[in-house]
């Protein structure tokens, strides 16, 4: 078929598929966008809401059901996680506000998406490692105070060796499940923008 | 109660709705993903309405919202989607009964632009739609040096997969 049969065959295509009333497009106005980013932000506020959830029940639990002389303690470590998570979630709602630029030119909105979309990818890594190793210590913290002049069956240091080794394995084990998580929930988009930037820009390559 | 600002946005959406129906044929795998997709750069559109500052074409505006939500957004084919789709949109079952020769063509057309790259599928729809260089320079943010080579690969493997596939080979 010859290009200009194409144009003509493209021209008129647009009656191939009936025209929507006005009270449908208007229908989906009213609807949300389900687009990646918006999802990651539905995402986030979800962890928000899960933490200020979490958070209230701690805190009910530790002021009703826990050991007076331990609360000084717990309050200022769950300060601390609770600072360090709203300087995480912040960041993350900065970075998705200048994540999509939809009425850019295609080729610097792939970039810009990209580009935030690996900054994201990277804190979330970041922040979920450390946390763990956080997280962790914490608790052994707390339950070495908690069981202070308990006896225990074995020797101190291999009581803290014991301790060390979990720990360790715990890094790893989460050090990896982020690695697969991550990839299964954003590798392959990245990808897919990486090639599409790749594909824009081979000519000049070349 | 619609708004004027809304009133506005839907006389202009009807006015290009053909642009929209193009690209999600183009870009969307099955008859839910057309419609998933349509959705989404309508609302998409509707968001960035408000930033339209008539500095550019009105489609120019609309392409680059459509194409930077096809080629952004994470496939859903072959899922249900529960959304309240009027029913005016023919699906692809309505369509085959009304094959003639046109339609065939059409189909043809469809199935080759199929077969290219995301970015050549959107450089010969803007091809097709007789848009200029500089605005397909516009649209994708593409130098025209690098269009216009881009351009003549896109339109011999149209040529040469047309063809093909009208020989049956």
């Amino acid at each position: 078929m010859e290009l200009e049969k194409l144009k003509e065959l493209w021209d008129n295509s647009s009656n191939a598929s009936l025209p929507m009333n006005a009270e449908g497009l208007s229908q989906i106005l009213n609807n949300s966008t389900r687009g990646p980013i918006a999802s990651i932000k539905r995402n986030l506020t979800i962890e928000v809401l899960l933490v200020i959830l979490l958070y209230g029940i701690i805190i009910w639990l530790i002021s009703n059901h826990v050991d007076s002389t331990i609360l000084y303690f717990d309050i200022i470590l769950l300060g601390v996680a609770g600072i360090l998570f709203l300087v995480y979630a912040f960041y993350k709602y900065k970075l998705l506000n200048k994540m999509e630029c939809m009425a850019c030119e295609v080729k610097s909105n792939l970039n810009l998406q990209l580009n935030s979309l690996e900054k994201l990818v990277k804190l979330y890594f970041r922040v979920g490692n450390i946390g763990i190793i956080f997280v962790y210590l914490v608790a052994g913290t707390i339950s070495y105070i908690v069981d202070a002049g308990e006896t225990v069956p074995i020797p101190h240091y291999v009581e803290i060796l014991l301790f060390l080794a979990i720990g360790v394995v715990l890094v790893v084990i989460n050090y990896h499940f982020s690695r697969w998580y991550l990839f299964n929930l954003y590798g392959k988009h990245i990808q897919k923008l990486k090639n599409i930037l790749y594909e824009m820009d081979e000519s000049e390559i070349r | 109660m619609k708004t004027r600002k809304e009133k506005e946005f839907l006389a202009l959406i009807s006015e290009h709705e053909g642009l929209i129906h193009k690209i999600c044929h183009v870009y969307a795998a099955d008859a839910f993903g057309k419609q998933d997709l349509f959705q989404e750069i309508v609302i998409q559109l509707w968001k960035s309405f408000e930033s339209f500052r008539n500095e550019s074409k009105i489609s120019t505006w609309m392409y680059r919202v459509a194409l930077n939500t096809a080629l952004t957004e994470k496939r859903r084919s072959n899922k249900k989607v529960s959304l309240s789709f009027p029913s005016s949109l023919k699906d692809d079952k309505a369509q085959e009964n009304v094959v003639d020769g046109y339609e065939e063509n059409l189909n043809i057309l469809y199935d080759a632009i199929s077969k290219l790259t995301e970015v050549e599928k959107a450089i010969v729809m803007l091809y097709l739609d007789d848009k200029s260089y500089e605005e397909m320079e516009e649209v994708l943010g593409i130098s025209q040096a690098t269009l216009r080579v881009k351009m003549n690969r896109a339109k011999e493997k149209l040529r040469q997969i047309t063809k093909s596939i009208q020989h049956g080979t």
